[in-house]
């Protein structure tokens, strides 16, 4: 009796197996569409918030890490700068 | 002489029974480990401590009106403190590599068949005398190899308390593990060639995308699996504060003071249920081994996930990151990165493993979410 509840259990276990590794991988290609749609949409609608990040991030890119605390404010510093130039261009 | 007596017994000494004395000694093997070892010593110190504690006789640690008996009640009992440590971890994952390639996801998906194997595995062991474990057991004992110590820790508190010690024990020694585990099964699955391939460097990622990615997640998770949202929602609130940069204040708590307080205690209840007897039996053997086993699979079922993925990408793909699929953040992508340097001296592979390395994390709480649904 004990092998049998035991056989019952392992095909339990497999279907679980199946079941589970299918689901995850659904689940997971599912979110690989959601980034590729997500990527998409920005790249469509890089809208008005999205040219600040990029001039922020285009400098921020190439320096070396090492100086992370001074480059954020510098960065911080040149975002406000071209915002306020380009609010006052307007 | 009655004073005496009553002197003698009231002394830890007359009380302490060999189950006790071999569960400190498990204590101060943890602390060894942590201390002198340096395995995850954030986590193994507090439950070595725990351990010592909670054996002490008299002392009643662990019974109602005990300490470590309501920091467990509290915490862990309603799953709150790996909740809490799970936003922590969310707050400090950057997505930016897996949103430049999200391919990378598929390896987080392929690692974990480490956990379903060994669910079959921890079921298959019925068949040896001495092993008794449910199907809730053995799902507990499977996600060991999600290789996430928080996710492990809440899958356990739901599925199977009683082993809950062990499982902590073992999750978090094998994550300190995994630089001697992984790489005799990353080499022995790829060839020299494959470890030199040189991957093309990543697009940088805006950080709209970066904002949107933690809602995308959880929407889904809200659509396909709502027994995963505790996990997967703490971690998305966490990576949401991080990215958004206007709660930068919330995003450093939940990152170092609020993650550092719940460790202490996250540490000390798990330890509180290293008591000898639930520790000390057979089960735990067979714990220890299905880990070390569920950790192996993972790392392997990665690797060739990855492999297949190089096929077909004509090449684009080094195999070795498959192996970081298994979470174990950031350690498993530092052993590819290392793993790589070897074979190519001039090859960095440590951005291009964060990508699976994250997309294990969202595969494992994904699989302790169907686990949930299906066993709980």
């Amino acid at each position: 009796m004990a092998a049998e509840s035991v056989s019952s259990q392992l095909m339990e276990a497999a279907t679980l197996m199946l079941v589970g590794m299918v689901f995850v991988f659904a689940f997971l290609s599912l979110l690989i569409v959601g980034v590729w749609l997500i990527a998409k949409f920005c790249e469509a609608f890089p809208g008005e918030p999205e040219t600040q990040p990029s001039v922020k991030r285009s400098p921020a890119k190439p320096m070396p890490a090492t100086a992370k605390e001074e480059n954020s404010s510098v960065v911080a510093a040149i975002t406000a700068a071209v915002h306020m130039h380009r609010q006052s261009n307007k | 002489m009655d004073k005496l007596s009553i002197l003698w017994n009231s002394t830890a000494l007359a009380h302490f029974e060999s189950g006790q004395l071999v569960m400190m000694a498990v204590g101060c093997l943890l602390l060894y480990l942590a201390i002198v070892k340096k395995f995850e010593p954030l986590l193994l110190l507090p439950i070595g401590f725990g351990a010592l504690l909670t054996n002490i006789p008299l002392a009643g640690f662990t019974e109602v009106g005990g300490l470590l008996y309501y920091i467990y009640k509290i915490g862990i009992d309603t799953g709150v403190f790996p909740l809490l440590i799970f936003m922590g971890v969310g707050a400090m994952t950057d997505f930016g590599a897996l949103i430049a390639n999200p391919k990378m996801l598929l390896l987080g998906a392929a690692a974990q068949f480490g956990i379903f194997a060994t669910l079959f595995g921890a079921i298959a062991l019925n068949m040896v005398p001495g092993f008794e474990f449910t199907l809730k057991d053995a799902s507990a004992i499977a996600i060991i190899g999600g290789a996430d110590g928080p996710t492990a820790i809440f899958l356990a508190s739901r599925l199977a308390p009683d082993l809950l010690g062990a499982i902590a024990v073992a999750a978090y020694s094998y994550m300190a593990l995994v630089p001697i585990i992984q790489p005799p099964i990353m080499k022995a699955l790829t060839t020299p060639e494959e470890r030199k391939i040189q991957m093309a460097q990543l697009r940088p990622v805006s950080r709209r995308e970066k904002i949107i990615f933690p809602l995308a997640v959880l929407i889904l998770t809200i659509l396909f699996l709502p027994s995963a949202t505790p996990l997967v929602g703490m971690f998305c609130f966490g990576n949401l504060m991080k990215e958004c940069g206007v709660v930068e204040r919330l995003s450093k708590t939940a990152q170092n003071e609020l993650i550092n307080v719940v460790t202490i205690f996250l540490g000390l209840a798990v330890g509180s249920k290293l008591s000898a007897e639930a520790f000390l039996t057979v089960e735990t053997l067979g714990i220890l081994g299905l880990g070390a086993v569920a950790f192996g699979i993972g790392t392997a079922t990665g690797v060739i996930m990855a492999k297949v993925m190089s096929r077909l990408s004509g090449g684009a793909i080094n195999p070795l990151i498959g192996a970081a699929g298994v979470s174990a953040v950031p350690m498993a992508a530092r052993v590819v990165n290392k793993v790589g340097l070897e074979a190519n001296p001039h090859n960095f592979l440590l951005m291009h493993a964060m990508g699976p390395n994250v997309a294990g994390v969202l595969g494992s709480a994904v699989a302790a979410g169907i686990l949930l649904a299906l066993v709980g």
